[in-house]
């Protein structure tokens, strides 16, 4: 009896070590399943976006969007896509657990370039015909006539690309036919800094520590960097022919930018200020992004509808991966559903 | 009371000299044309002939004329620019992109020229076909219409510039064909 007693105690005990063991590694499968990262690519030719498992490099789901998908900002708080529709002047909402589109705004412009606030309360959208940057309440996203409902601050020409500072407190937006970077504060939504660049701004990324903003001149074929603590420019970078965005790895110790009138890009050593390397690409690169997980950089190619896999150790193209018709991925593709 | 500006026939004139040098910015939505044709006769003989910047009068019947430049471009490098003297009257001026060492791809951008389409570029490729003796010829361009706008007038639109490049890129390719097989 005293056995069978102590036998019963064991087996329970067992049990719950069992139940705790069974239970941490599903979570630990789990949360390595779940938070693999994907890449989110808009095919402007196909009104679709591609989602890249970036485990297998594989396309795994196709999402349509509004017409011409263009940019993308992606919410890790909500795991939301938007998605930025230049020829149906909408933003498409994307799920990013279900891949599947949960609502569309339609907007009164053709919008291009979009970010998020830190926190992913505010959707960001330039405006890029008429000289200004939307502010959207992302709550209120869903709502019937969320297009109709937004704050307005005036920018400079054809404004592109735009980061939000590590902070969270400042919008830096590239006003592509004025040649400069505007700087919006984001609590007042007042215009506080205009830094001139190179000629034709238009893609933008913070470096890995946050404090330098690299800025792609498309015409004057190089890249500003900016030191966003005093907003002044420190280096001008010459890259290849016509380049359009601008990614860095985690350590802000390189940044890669796509030459849409080389089929290249260009490996920029920050330190050294100056390109280290030059990695032959599918046609007319635009969108790029950085895979953290695997070091390997993503580039979508216009010409040749896919997205090629580059080895950020050896700066060799690795892969190639059919995507949609004129792949642009304008934008921080790279997420992580979870 | 304010005078009003009429611009003078001097202004007219240097704007409309001014203005192609300054290539405008591409518009948001471009176009794109893919053609490709197959052609009996091996990679290297057809990239002879498209591969010579200065030739194509010799196998595109919309192109009567074909004069090369070498010059240094905005950044001063040594750069292939030719001049395309066309059949239906007008030219295009166009610049040689660059290309990887060893790859048969003729990319090019159009500085300026009388077609009904804006900011052109584009890339030629030569590659093996599927069978022995073949070769694949892909023609892919991108642009924006002629009026650079989302809502162009018939005529400057989307319909009408892929109209056109479509058919620059289906007469060449078919007369490239011919000429080459031809000349067997």
């Amino acid at each position: 009896m005293g056995r069978k007693h102590q036998g019963l105690f064991q087996v329970t005990e067992w049990n719950k070590v069992l139940k705790f063991t069974v239970t941490a590694i599903l979570i630990l499968l789990s949360s390595n399943v779940v938070a693999e990262p994907f890449a989110y690519i808009t095919n402007q030719g196909a009104d679709t976006v591609s989602v890249v498992d970036l485990r297998l490099d594989q396309v795994v789901a196709t999402i349509p969007t509004g017409k011409a998908p263009v940019g993308i900002a992606i919410d890790h708080s909500q795991n939301r896509l938007y998605v930025s529709n230049v020829e149906s002047r909408s933003v498409s909402i994307i799920d990013m657990m279900t891949n599947q589109a949960i609502g569309e705004v339609k907007l009164e412009i053709a919008p291009v370039g979009l970010t998020l606030s830190k926190t992913a309360s505010q959707l960001f959208v330039a405006d890029w015909f008429h000289d200004r940057i939307f502010v959207f309440d992302t709550d209120k996203l869903l709502d019937v006539d969320a297009g109709k409902t937004y704050q307005e601050v005036a920018m400079g020409k054809a404004p592109a690309g735009m980061v939000i500072s590590r902070e969270g407190a400042s919008l830096y937006v590239a006003n592509r036919d004025s040649d400069e970077v505007g700087v919006i504060d984001v609590r007042n939504l007042k215009v506080v800094n205009k830094i001139a660049v190179g000629k034709h701004p238009f893609g933008m990324a913070l470096g890995g520590d946050g404090r330098n903003l690299y800025v792609v001149n498309v015409e004057g074929n190089s890249v500003s960097v900016i030191d966003t603590r005093r907003d002044v420019i420190i280096a001008t970078i010459k890259v290849g022919e016509h380049p359009y965005c601008v990614t860095t790895n985690p350590d802000g110790s390189r940044a890669y930018v796509t030459n849409t009138g080389a089929d290249s890009v260009s490996v920029i050593d920050t330190k050294l200020q100056k390109v280290i390397a030059t990695i032959p690409v599918s046609g007319f690169p635009e969108g790029i992004s950085y895979n953290a997980k695997q070091n390997r950089i993503y580039v979508a190619s216009w010409m040749d509808d896919a997205i090629d896999v580059i080895d950020a150790k050896t700066n060799q193209k690795i892969n190639s991966v059919a995507t949609g018709s004129k792949s642009r991925a304008f934008g921080e593709f790279i997420g992580n559903p979870h | 009371m304010m005078k009003k500006f009429i611009p003078s026939k001097a202004v007219i004139l240097l704007a409309a000299i001014i203005l192609p040098l300054n290539v405008i910015a591409c518009g948001p939505s471009p176009q794109k044309v893919t053609k490709e044709i197959v052609i009996k006769a091996g990679p290297e003989q057809v990239w002879a002939i498209v591969s010579d910047f200065g030739a194509m009068h010799k196998w595109h019947p919309h192109v009567i004329g074909a004069v090369l430049e070498r010059k240094s471009d905005s950044d001063g490098k040594e750069t292939s620019y030719r001049t395309l003297k066309l059949k239906e009257g007008g030219t295009i001026i166009q610049k040689q992109r660059e290309t990887q060492a060893g790859e048969m791809k003729l990319g090019v951008v159009m500085i300026q020229g009388d077609i009904a389409a804006s900011n052109y570029s584009d890339a030629l490729t030569v590659k093996t076909g599927h069978s022995e003796g073949e070769t694949i010829v892909t023609w892919v361009g991108r642009f924006n219409n002629k009026a650079n706008a989302m809502q162009a007038p018939v005529g400057q639109d989307n319909a009408s510039a892929i109209e056109s490049v479509e058919r620059w890129y289906d007469v060449g390719m078919l007369n490239l064909k011919r000429v080459i097989e031809a000349s067997h």
